[in-house]
């Protein structure tokens, strides 16, 4: 019984504490915490467009909280889920802009989809093939991979495709973008093509070598080895296919989005990605329902900029807030081994 | 020597400053078992705590005394999760460093005050400041600049000949001896994290108080503090060595600034020239594999286990 209600506890608790210094921050700001919760909850589900855009995010998270969980769950250390997606949005606008004029529509969005999470793999492949061949800290080499990633899309931006504001990439020809299967929310065919990639790779995850290789990785990758895994195609092969999710990402942004490569192309959605990771537990399946939560409380805390005079960078701070208390309560985490 | 090149290396050791409190920050962190991801929001945090003190106040002592303090305060938040809770120090780091970029971004706009941004003058070294080059590279900086050149040579007595010193690299190589010897490893756990996240805020204090509007610009630490991670990685964990490899990344950093005036850098695109540092950590993180890490590092610490 006592550890029963401890077990609960662990989630309550920081739940609480969020909550609480949600409010404290809500009310420095001069507003109700009370009505701010309506308006967020109202920006969420207020209208079918702010529903459909919490769905367009999610995918976008789930995507990029599969190129954590992945890697997390071999205890390799993908932090650059932001670069991988700077790399695939990179990727997907030069496929788009430079295919030759003929082509049909559908055919420059498949390539520039392919073309993004290849570009998203390259780009992981360089922490990953640095871990495997060189035993460099892929932690920090993704972590400062994510800072060139986006030096690159600008570099894009003002000299590559440039429109004449300089600000973005000139725009895709008319109909190159993923089509929309719920108009009225702007939700496109991303969506079942992001619930397609999750389901795979739980199944590969669960049910074939590979999955198994990655998660005795995980369980010490001494051990793997004894087992005759290879611990240097478990690294680079994991890097490869986050930065593929990751570049996906990216490649939605633009085909499923503005149309567009412009700088601030995603809100953090590469870190988002790993808080997605942790909450889901590093389970592939739930990925998908932890990106549907911090897609809403990220859509709804951009209307409160507006509504209360809130600012919206707000919600990433409660997001981090929450991940952080339930990681200092134990109710997430990742187990230490070594 | 050009004058060109003279301002070039002058502003090398400008820019070599901020990286090096970052650095000094994480080997005290590491050397007593704490890998501190989170350094790079130490740095954020500091940056903001003090462009919040010095615009509100229009005292550069101020200014500098509220980003320390910014960056004591989220030591204490980390020593509880990483020392006290065992949370995993990447994760834990990762989530601390988005905390930061949101949390330092969201609350400029409500504590910018109205006092005009102010840099810690240029202090000429009598004498020396007279020497050819050398006097106008050295000898003619802001007061943070000899600060951190002192301070890489006390940290070097400190952590060489030093009980403490000693007691602190003992703490990341062998915990259970030092716990054994009726120490307490977390106590002086939680004080080489603080105190490290404590220099971290003053690597991004400096970055308002000398070389800016004296504002917060989001998200300015812009990667100091990942690259402080590599630069302590190629140092070994030692405090002189990191102050040359930190001046490194400051020449990198500073042809981007001087690239006008150079007439080879002139067709560079300005964005592989920002990229540079990063890619300079990059190469510098893959020969560094053979470091020897704190065997302890990285690793919570409890009795038993």
């Amino acid at each position: 019984m006592f550890t029963r209600s401890s077990t609960l506890w662990r989630y309550v608790a920081p739940l609480c504490v969020t909550a609480a210094i949600a409010a404290a921050v809500i009310t420095l700001f001069g507003a109700d915490p009370l009505s701010t919760a309506g308006s967020w909850w109202n920006g969420i589900v207020g209208t079918p467009f702010t529903i459909g855009q919490t769905l367009e995010i999610a995918s976008v998270l789930a995507l990029t909280g599969l190129a954590a969980a992945v890697p997390f769950s071999a205890r390799l250390w993908n932090v650059g889920g932001e670069g991988q997606l700077y790399a695939g949005a990179v990727g997907a606008v030069t496929v788009a802009l430079t295919m030759p004029a003929g082509t049909p529509a559908w055919g420059v969005v498949v390539c520039a989809l392919s073309g993004g999470s290849a570009a998203g793999a390259a780009w992981g492949l360089i922490p990953g093939g640095l871990r495997a061949f060189v035993g460099a800290s892929e932690m920090i080499v993704s972590l400062l991979l994510n800072f060139v990633a986006v030096l690159a899309a600008q570099f894009v931006i003002s000299n590559a495709f440039p429109d004449s504001t300089g600000q973005t990439t000139r725009p895709l020809r008319n109909g190159v973008a993923l089509p929309q299967i719920w108009s009225v929310g702007g939700v496109d065919l991303g969506l079942p093509l992001v619930v397609v990639v999750v389901v795979t790779t739980w199944f590969v995850m669960q049910r074939s070598t590979f999955g198994f290789s990655v998660r005795a990785a995980g369980a010490g990758i001494r051990a793997a080895e004894l087992a005759g895994l290879a611990g240097r195609r478990v690294t680079f092969a994991t890097f490869g296919l986050a930065g593929a999710f990751a570049g996906l990402a990216g490649a939605l942004l633009i085909l499923g989005g503005s149309g567009q490569l412009s700088r601030g192309i995603s809100a953090n959605y590469g870190f988002l990605g790993i808080a997605v990771a942790l909450i889901a537990g590093l389970r592939i399946l739930w990925v998908a329902p932890a990106a549907i939560v911090l897609a809403a409380l990220t859509v709804g805390s951009n209307s409160l900029e507006v509504s209360e005079g809130v600012p919206r960078a707000i919600g990433a701070v409660l997001v981090t807030l929450l991940v952080v208390t339930l990681l200092g309560s134990r109710a997430i985490g990742i187990k230490a081994s070594r | 020597m050009s004058a060109s090149t003279i301002v070039l290396l002058a502003i090398t050791i400008q820019l070599m400053m901020p990286l090096a409190w970052a650095a000094f920050g994480e080997i005290i962190s590491e050397r007593s078992g704490v890998l501190n991801v989170g350094l790079e929001g130490a740095v954020l945090i500091g940056a903001w705590g003090a462009a919040v003190g010095s615009s509100n106040s229009g005292s550069l002592l101020v200014g500098l005394i509220s980003g320390l303090a910014s960056g004591f305060v989220l030591g204490l938040v980390l020593a509880v999760l990483y020392v006290w809770r065992g949370v995993d120090q990447v994760v834990g780091g990762v989530m601390i460093n988005l905390f930061a970029i949101g949390f330092t971004s969201a609350m400029w706009a409500k504590f910018e005050g109205d006092a005009a941004g102010k840099n810690f003058p240029r202090v000429s070294v009598p004498g020396l400041s007279e020497l050819p080059v050398v006097g106008k590279v050295l000898f003619q900086q802001n007061v943070l600049v000899y600060a951190v050149v002192v301070f890489a040579l006390a940290l070097a007595l400190v952590l060489r000949r030093t009980q403490i010193g000693l007691l602190l690299r003992a703490t990341g190589e062998s915990p259970d001896a030092v716990d054994g010897a009726g120490w307490d490893v977390r106590r002086i756990r939680t004080v080489g994290v603080t105190v490290g996240t404590t220099l971290g805020a003053l690597g991004g204090a400096a970055l308002v108080l000398t070389a800016s509007s004296g504002r917060f610009v989001t998200n300015m630490s812009g990667g100091i503090g990942f690259i402080a991670l590599g630069v302590v990685l190629l140092a070994r964990w030692k405090p002189v060595v990191a102050l040359i490899v930190a001046a490194a990344f400051g020449f990198l950093q500073a042809l981007q600034s001087r690239a006008q005036s150079i007439t080879w850098l002139n067709d560079v695109p300005s964005e592989f020239l920002l990229m540079l540092p990063y890619l300079g950590a990059i190469v510098v993180v893959a020969i560094s594999r053979g470091s020897r890490y704190p065997a302890a590092l990285g690793v919570a610490w409890s009795r038993g286990s």
